[in-house]
């Protein structure tokens, strides 16, 4: 049985792809696209579920093995506590919401508030530890748009807000950033034919 | 001939070899004589050495062989390069080692150094002596006398180890007789009998041809060397592998930087300060776009909110885009809700009650599970979807078949990728109206749909500076304008920052640029 | 969808196929050296030496999207990485933020346990979802690479800005950390911070400089040359505009 699971799997992921390919030249096989895709939205929905039993199977192996069990610890009887009260109460209902607004949100707020921290560091380790053009022009745009994103300690700077800033973001970056994009797409392109053409199977094992 | 044990070997030696002894034994005794007298550092005591003395005398034979003189006259040739040879080997370094060898090791016999390394080494004479005799003994021998087989020379008698009394030279000089255990005097194995001589006494006789260190190269290794050479220097130089150690943050910094950001925010928001001043209400046209999108509305458009927003980046987008929903509010939109993300609509619900304080005028749809197929299946078969069927039976949906019918899509995104899965797949569906709502590092990519022909976006708010712009057109008050002083300062503390800490050592005089470490081993 | 974009997918296809029955059965490598992945090379070299732990994240992408070929870069790259350090003393670790992800990250390492013929020291642990939302990735991420055996990261999939405080628990733990997005602010964030980042789309050739497929190189030459026409369209579109404006 598993001689047979690669070819197996690779004859199904390339008749998928192929055949939601062909749908978007055929206007009769919208149908078989739809059906298609609703599967896979739905499988996404498992896949989540499957997330949080790996989760709980992770943590419930640290506990077991004292490795860091406590933090392992904490983090199942959070995780229960929550899908329980949520499952009893509801998405809307007072202990839920209260657990979403008042700890999740903040948690994840004060992570954002860590990174600008760790960002500002690293800005400051950029210039002073690399010495390459592609660095420096890099430390040098990002003070730039800086100083134009708003008054700076109340002082409006207008030749920043007004010309250097936007002359940055809109025309210099935004040509920089489509250029990634296309190679991003292209990566992206390539990627979907390799898959098509059976010669990429991250799913054979 | 068999060697026995028993018997007193001195009878069974050949005549000739007891003359050779003899001969011998008179050399050494000569210089033995000659040699007690300076010897008085040495090691051993007076009556060893006149022990050791008798046993030469003993040992060595009396008779001088017969075919010495005959040897001297003629020499054959193999002979003669023999002599040669040794002579050449025999160097003056030799018997420097052998001086020294002899200095190191306890003496049997206080003779010096140099008589005694010409004691053991056999002389020319011995060297012809015996091999004279190995003619003679080939020579037909004389009637009833005959050669036993094995005999050898002194010089390679006085190879013998101790308690094998053969040797007719001067190392038999060192030797016991076989009879008598030879008992060592000298040593840590001194008082034991039968054990073998000290080294010295063995290896000194024919000292070894001494090697020169140098390599012999000949003409076509030296080309095959430089040929190699030409090769290898032609390959580039590898890169030593070692680990590198990435230099690590210093921990006073990061507090340095949290509290410098932490009181820049904290200062004006705390003092309430409102001195930084807006930007103009028509200074970014994206802004203007939007607001102008809104009041164009009809009343009761029934508005599609995509909220895309995650929970750590709600902060920031929600500044952004409660002056937009409150514009939608006040123009009676019927706003519905659906997001991908399993925690928008959570959010959404918070954006609405919490900032606006609205909770009727509004229809959250849920979460989409299935991310970019999923909005291509919701712009494509809306009603078909993984919602709850009973949602699409609302008043504010009932006549709604696809996406084409609503008035507006309006994407509220704190991530550009969501807000561009949203645009590219609607976009390919419907032809309705889209903008945008998303945070300060999502906007840069989403110009490129407000620049595009025909234009995809016909209107973005971004961060907080496109919220403070949309208040200004509004003439109102809000969450941008509570937080633009503080962010300000932000701003400006982390320039300040920013620059100081990167360029401090560069600035001050005397400090050493230093480079990223590079250590030879992880710790 | 026009035919200009049904051409431009034919042609990727064509030349994908070409170079690969031109390239079959032989490795015709002369791509120009990016510099990151020599060395992750030798820091996987060294980390097998070490007995330390290499760990391979694959980011938040799902599968249902166009963040999936970031994520399939991942999983390339994690099987080239665990072909070399499967056997060491500290088998590589591999986290997602996306449970398909993990299922497949688990497969992968799998087979090439099974490959190895050590398939009996395979554990599901050592592919493992590590948070379902940004910052609780980057948050349960922090806990591996913090750890003192961990010596290299490499960072390939769909990130976002919560890459930042990744590459800072990196910096912290004094472990070299690679870093490749499909995401735009998080290449910029690892250009400041990480050891060496993967730009644009170097993240989609990792598996062919690590000792991938024909097929991989194939499609490397095959971006290549669309790159190309691309680059020649758009000069040629400018210049054309810029010709009607004037005249």
């Amino acid at each position: 049985m598993s001689k047979w699971r690669a070819p197996f799997s690779t004859a199904i992921a390339m008749a998928t792809g192929i055949l939601l390919l062909i749908s978007l030249f055929v206007p009769q096989l919208n149908i078989v696209r739809a059906s298609l895709l609703g599967w896979a939205i739905l499988l996404s929905a498992v896949a989540l579920l499957l997330g949080l039993v790996n989760l709980f199977q992770v943590h419930l192996h640290n506990i077991r093995n004292k490795e860091k069990g406590i933090y392992s610890f904490v983090l199942l009887a959070g995780m229960i506590t929550t899908f329980l009260i949520t499952i009893v109460q509801g998405r809307e209902g007072v202990l839920a919401d209260w657990l979403f607004n008042s700890v999740q949100v903040p948690l994840e707020s004060s992570l954002v508030a860590l990174l600008a921290i760790s960002l500002t560091l690293m800005a400051a380790r950029l210039i002073q530890e690399r010495k390459d053009m592609a660095s420096q022009i890099f430390a040098a745009t990002l003070v730039l748009i800086l100083l134009g994103s708003a008054p700076i300690f109340g002082l409006d700077l207008p030749l920043f807000s007004s010309v250097i800033t936007p002359f940055i973001s809109r025309v210099l970056s935004l040509g920089g950033l489509r250029a990634l994009l296309i190679g991003v797409g292209l990566g992206t392109l390539a990627t979907g034919i390799r898959i098509l053409i059976g010669s990429d199977r991250p799913f054979s094992g | 001939m068999t060697y026995n044990y028993s018997q007193d070997p001195e009878e069974q030696l050949p005549d000739w070899l007891k003359a050779l002894r003899n001969q011998q034994d008179e050399e050494p005794v000569a210089d033995e004589t000659a040699a007690e007298k300076p010897a008085e550092d040495t090691d051993g005591s007076k009556e060893e050495e006149e022990e050791a003395s008798e046993i030469v005398e003993t040992n060595i034979p009396q008779e001088s062989p017969p075919s010495a003189d005959v040897e001297e006259e003629t020499d054959p040739d193999w002979l003669a390069e023999i002599r040669q040879r040794h002579q050449e080997d025999s160097t003056a370094d030799e018997r420097e080692i052998r001086d020294d060898l002899e200095d190191t090791q306890p003496r049997l016999i206080s003779t010096p150094p140099e008589e005694k390394v010409e004691e053991h080494a056999p002389s020319d004479e011995q060297l012809s002596e015996a091999f004279d005799e190995m003619e003679t003994i080939e020579s037909p021998e004389p009637e009833g006398e005959e050669l036993a087989p094995g005999e050898v020379p002194s010089w390679l008698e006085a190879l013998r180890p101790a308690g094998a009394d053969k040797a007719s030279g001067p190392a038999s000089a060192t030797q016991p007789s076989p009879r008598k255990e030879r008992k060592e005097e000298q040593g840590p194995l001194a008082g034991l009998s039968g054990v073998l001589p000290v080294e010295p006494e063995i290896t000194q006789i024919g000292g070894g041809k001494s090697h020169s260190g140098q390599l012999e190269i000949s003409r076509i290794q030296k080309q095959h060397r430089s040929t190699l050479e030409e090769m290898i220097a032609g390959q580039s130089a590898t890169s030593e592998t070692v680990s590198q150690k990435v230099a690590r943050p210093k921990p006073w910094l990061g507090w340095l930087v949290a509290g410098a950001l932490l009181l820049a925010s904290l200062l004006p928001l705390l003092s309430a300060s409102e001195s930084a001043p807006l930007p103009a209400a028509n200074t970014v046209p994206a802004v203007s776009a939007l607001y102008d999108l809104i009041e164009d509305l009809p009343q009761s458009a029934a508005v599609l909110v995509a909220f895309e927003v995650q929970a750590s980046l709600y902060g920031e987008v929600e500044i952004a885009a409660l002056s937009v929903v409150d514009h939608l509010v006040e123009k009676e939109a019927q706003i519905n809700i659906v997001s991908t993300h399993p925690t928008g609509p959570a959010l959404a619900d918070r954006l609405m009650r919490e900032g606006i304080g609205e909770t009727e005028s509004y229809l959250n749809l849920g979460y989409l599970s299935g991310g970019m197929a999923a909005i291509r299946h919701f712009a494509s078969h809306p009603r078909e979807t993984n919602l709850l069927p009973s949602l699409w039976n609302a008043p504010a949906l009932q006549d709604l078949e696809t996406l084409s019918d609503f008035d507006l899509l309006l994407i509220i995104s704190s991530d550009a990728d969501d807000a561009r899965a949203w645009i590219e797949q609607v976009g390919a569906e419907t032809s309705q109206d889209m903008a945008a709502v998303s945070s300060a590092q999502a906007s840069p990519l989403l110009y490129a749909y407000l620049q595009s022909e025909p234009a995809t976006l016909k209107g973005l708010v971004g961060g907080i500076q496109g919220a403070a712009s949309y208040e200004n057109l509004r003439n109102q008050d809000g969450a941008a304008r509570y937080y633009w002083d503080s962010y300000s300062y932000v701003l400006g503390a982390a320039i300040l920052l920013i620059l100081s800490i990167g360029l401090y050592k560069r600035i001050l005089p005397g400090e050493p640029q230093q480079a990223a470490q590079s250590e030879e081993e992880k710790p | 969808m026009t035919s200009l974009e049904i051409g431009f997918i034919a042609l990727g296809f064509a030349l994908i196929l070409v170079f690969s029955l031109l390239g079959s059965g032989r490795r015709n490598g002369t791509f120009r050296e990016i510099k990151a992945f020599s060395r992750l090379r030798k820091n996987i070299e060294l980390s097998v030496e070490d007995g330390t732990r290499l760990h391979v994240s694959l980011g938040r992408g799902g599968l249902l999207g166009p963040q999936s070929a970031a994520a399939f870069a991942g999983l390339n790259l994690l099987r080239e990485v665990s072909q070399v350090a499967s056997d060491s003393d500290q088998p590589p670790l591999a986290t997602t933020g996306e449970a398909v992800l993990a299922l497949l990250a688990q497969d992968t390492l799998r087979a090439n346990y099974k490959t190895l013929n050590i398939g009996e020291e395979f554990s599901n642990r050592y592919a493992q979802v590590v948070g379902l939302s940004a910052m609780a990735y980057s948050a349960g991420l922090m806990s591996p690479i913090l750890d003192n055996e961990v010596s290299a990261s490499a960072l390939v999939g769909n990130f976002g800005e919560e890459v930042g405080l990744i590459t800072t628990a990196g910096q912290r733990s004094r472990s070299f950390t690679l870093g490749g997005s499909d995401g735009l602010s998080s290449q910029a964030i690892l250009f400041a911070s990480a050891n060496e980042a993967l730009i644009g789309e170097e993240l989609y050739a990792s598996a062919a400089y690590l000792g991938g497929s024909t097929a991989q190189e194939a499609s490397l030459r095959g971006q290549d040359i669309l790159r190309i026409l691309i680059a020649l369209s758009i000069i040629g579109l400018a210049l054309s505009n810029l010709i009607d404006v004037v005249l």
